[in-house]
């Protein structure tokens, strides 16, 4: 007899099914209930009681227990919490500086995989203020601008984010418009590429300088040169930088422009009568950076390894910095940002005359400065960066050390090319030929995170305005925007062609350029 | 005179006198600058100078006019932006090979340094027989030639029994390195003697020659690791022959 299938199983109908009990869910772990010690990360005071709370409060409440306790119920700010993780003795591999909490303390600290945290103890919630606007996520490449005959070299958005300018290896600038995408001005003149471009804080003067050791100035609404070029460098032009509208006396209605030289000297241009005011000699070597700080102050680093402070008065020497041991490529300070936009910011308000522009813009400034003194953070190809302390007003405090850095930051294993301050001063970017960007706190100079992603050396980075999103551009002609919750990628950017060599965050498009000749927005 | 050329014309020979002149004035000229003496000589040389800067200068411009110059309009290509320029950068093709090429090197724990090849020293050139003993028959040792390394700390072995000698006139401590991309020397103290090319044997008496790997005190120029850790000690080649110079010329090897 042939082996017969066994009859098959009575299958249970689905309306038998649906007479059974539903299984019970299983009870949820029992959430502890923990205590919680909101800290201010401006001042490290306490904001309020330690305070019992279940350990799955998301990260609303959070913010929204915050705000009470600060008594901002009218207008509340939104906040970013992070715990510091104990070091454990036994441990011996390097801990993170902060945890950043996302969704609630249960979820990120105790459940996390190698937390430290257990629910007795004591969290200590730092709380940090965010920007009140937020900027849209960059999703995709809207514009792609041809026009250029050459590799863009440098580009620069306008104070109000309206214009875009760059400059390119075939002597030409131009600008463009951000709103409507299309180019505006082109701006030749120069017999050389151009190195350099920048605005100034009320937008009514660029400036670029070029390999030919020239700087011309442009007025961007006619597109039209502002008189002669500026001659005087020897060698070709490393970077500009205009003096902050606050500090302008109103003697001279324009704001004074510094340009700094492969030649060694800084010089000072007065640009409405477009004489030169003095010149910045000393440094043995090509000065590779210059910055006008907000107290009259300027900045120089150079490749003789030094860092010189000047006072933007008379071009005295103030002193000098000398702890990097190689070629110092980039400098930024806390104020840049807010020095850069000058009276614009979030709210679009257009200042009537220049006196009210300039105090807003002082306006801003102080806000700024109120929590934290202008800092001073420099790279070098020592593949470090040195955060240096208030450099203007140690002469009133008498047990500040001007010339003894904040910190040394290491970590790169390449030479350090870009680095930048958040818009807010918390935070600095760092962009490397080692193929990482990395993160550290603005004010102590902490390590926070490494992002990897990129395959090549990261030439620029640039901050989003609300201090939330970061851009890098790199040799490997991607730019990759990253997430600062989990530091990891969020958007990938590609689509150039070449190198991309330098990069602007505006309001919230991006601008890039590269070797490929097109800009992207 | 004019009057007089005016009614009766010139010499009938006149066209050829001139010519013969003139073909004689520039021997002449020679001959007398060559006598002439005193305050007139003076005069005569300054003058003579000026003339001869004005004929250079039109002499050049003439040819200049003859070459064909490079239009000035035109800009180089190559466009880098400023933080790129000064550094040497790759070509993209080679990029690849060439890191490909510096992994195997590394794996192959090969070192590369400046001075790969150097010339072999002659044990005659090297040391100077001592003749010791009552009658100075005895011919066991040796007086170093060339400038020696030895440490801190250093005593001698007694002497009945030493075989080397290492003058202290020929002793040095401190090196002239100089950093290869800085292009800046510093005079830094030596650690030690890490090899010397020529023997072991060398090495080990801290004989300084051309091509020694030393071992150098870096701590002055502030060099840091990714750990944040100070380094304080590097390797430098040595480049120039220090018994001839009284000094050591080194390069870092970075």
């Amino acid at each position: 007899m042939a082996t017969q299938l066994p009859p098959p199983k009575r299958q249970k109908s689905n309306y038998a099914k649906s007479l059974e009990k539903p299984v019970a869910p299983e009870p949820a772990a029992p959430i502890p209930s923990i205590v919680v010690q909101f800290k201010s990360a401006e001042d490290g005071a306490n904001l309020g009681p330690a305070i019992n709370l279940p350990a799955d409060t998301a990260r609303d409440a959070l913010q929204m227990l915050v705000n009470k306790l600060r008594g901002e119920t009218e207008d509340p700010l939104p906040y970013a919490f992070h715990l510091v993780p104990k070091t454990p003795s036994t441990s011996t591999a390097p801990q993170s500086a902060r945890l950043q909490i996302n969704n609630s303390i249960q979820s990120d600290a105790l459940n996390a995989k190698d937390s430290t945290f257990s629910p007795e103890d004591v969290f200590e919630l730092w709380c940090e203020p965010q920007a009140v606007f937020r900027v849209r996520s960059v999703g995709r490449c809207s514009a792609t601008l041809t026009g250029h005959s050459s590799p863009i070299l440098c580009c620069a958005h306008s104070p109000t984010g309206k214009y875009a300018a760059t400059g390119s290896g075939d002597a030409n600038a131009r600008i463009w418009d951000m709103e409507t995408e299309t180019p505006k001005w082109t701006l030749s003149g120069h017999k050389g590429w151009v190195l350099c471009v920048e605005w100034d804080s009320r937008e009514k003067i660029l400036a670029t300088g070029g390999h030919d050791g020239q700087v011309r100035l442009w007025t961007p609404q006619t597109g039209q040169p502002y008189g002669q070029p500026l001659l005087g460098h020897t060698k070709w032009i490393t970077s500009l930088a205009f003096e902050p509208l606050h500090l302008v006396s109103s003697s001279s209605p324009s704001p004074r422009l510094a340009s700094a030289s492969k030649d060694g000297t800084v010089r000072i241009w007065n640009t409405s009568t477009r004489k030169l005011e003095f010149v910045l000699t000393g440094h043995a070597a090509s000065v590779n950076v210059v910055r006008w700080g907000g107290e009259n102050v300027i900045y120089t680093g150079s490749s003789d390894r030094t860092v010189k402070v000047w006072s933007g008065v008379d071009g005295k020497l103030i002193r000098t910095l000398n702890e990097h041991a190689h070629w110092v490529n980039t400098m930024a300070l806390s104020t840049d940002f807010v020095l850069k936009t000058g009276p614009f910011d979030h709210i679009g308000k257009v200042p009537k005359d220049d006196d009210e522009a300039k105090s807003l813009a002082l306006a801003r400034y102080k806000n700024v400065i109120a929590t934290n003194p202008e800092t001073l953070i420099t790279g070098s190809d020592d593949h470090t960066l040195f955060l240096w302390p208030d450099q203007a007003s140690a002469s009133f405090s008498t047990t500040a050390t001007p010339k003894k850095p904040i910190a040394r930051l290491t970590g790169h294993q390449k030479q350090v090319n870009h680095v930048a301050f958040s818009p807010d001063g918390r935070m600095i970017a760092s962009a490397g030929f080692d193929n990482a960007v990395k993160i550290w706190e603005g004010r102590t100079g902490k390590f926070i995170a490494s992002l990897r992603g990129h395959v090549a050396a990261v030439y620029r980075v640039a901050w989003s305005a609300d201090s939330r999103m970061l851009v890098s551009a790199s040799k490997d002609t991607t730019l990759k925007l990253w997430n600062l919750k989990t530091y990891k990628i969020r958007i990938d950017l590609p689509g150039h062609t070449d190198e991309v060599y330098c990069v602007d965050f505006v309001a919230d498009k991006v601008v890039s350029g590269g070797r490929d000749k097109t800009v992207k927005m | 005179m004019e009057e007089h050329r005016k009614r009766h014309g010139r010499r009938m020979d006149y066209e050829e006198r001139k010519r013969k002149r003139t073909a004689r004035e520039a021997h002449k000229a020679s001959a007398d600058a060559q006598k002439i003496f005193g305050h007139k000589a003076k005069l005569h040389h300054a003058k003579r100078h000026a003339e001869k800067v004005q004929m250079k200068k039109t002499l050049k411009a003439h040819d200049e006019r003859n070459v064909k110059q490079k239009d000035d309009g035109a800009v180089q290509e190559g466009a880098l932006p400023a933080y790129l320029l000064d550094r040497e950068g790759q070509k993209d093709a080679k990029a690849l090979s060439t890191a490909v090429k510096d992994r195997r090197k590394d794996r192959a724990a090969k070192y590369s340094v400046p001075l790969p090849k150097v010339r072999g020293i002659a044990e005659e050139e090297m040391f100077k027989v001592i003749k010791t003993g009552k009658h100075k028959g005895k011919s066991w040792k040796r007086m170093v030639n060339k400038a020696t390394f030895v440490g801190e700390g250093f005593t001698r072995k007694p002497v009945k029994l030493e075989r080397f000698i290492r003058p202290m006139g020929l002793r040095m401590t401190k090196a002239n390195v100089t950093h290869p991309e800085l292009k800046t020397t510093f005079q830094l103290p030596i650690l030690g003697v890490k090899k010397n090319p020529q023997s072991p044997l060398y090495t080990s008496l801290g004989v300084l020659t051309k091509g020694t790997i030393l071992e150098v005190n870096v701590s002055e120029l502030g060099m840091v690791t990714t750990g944040g850790k100070v380094v304080w000690s590097k390797y430098a080649q040595i480049t120039n022959n220090p018994e001839n110079d009284g000094c050591i010329n080194s390069v870092l090897l970075v």
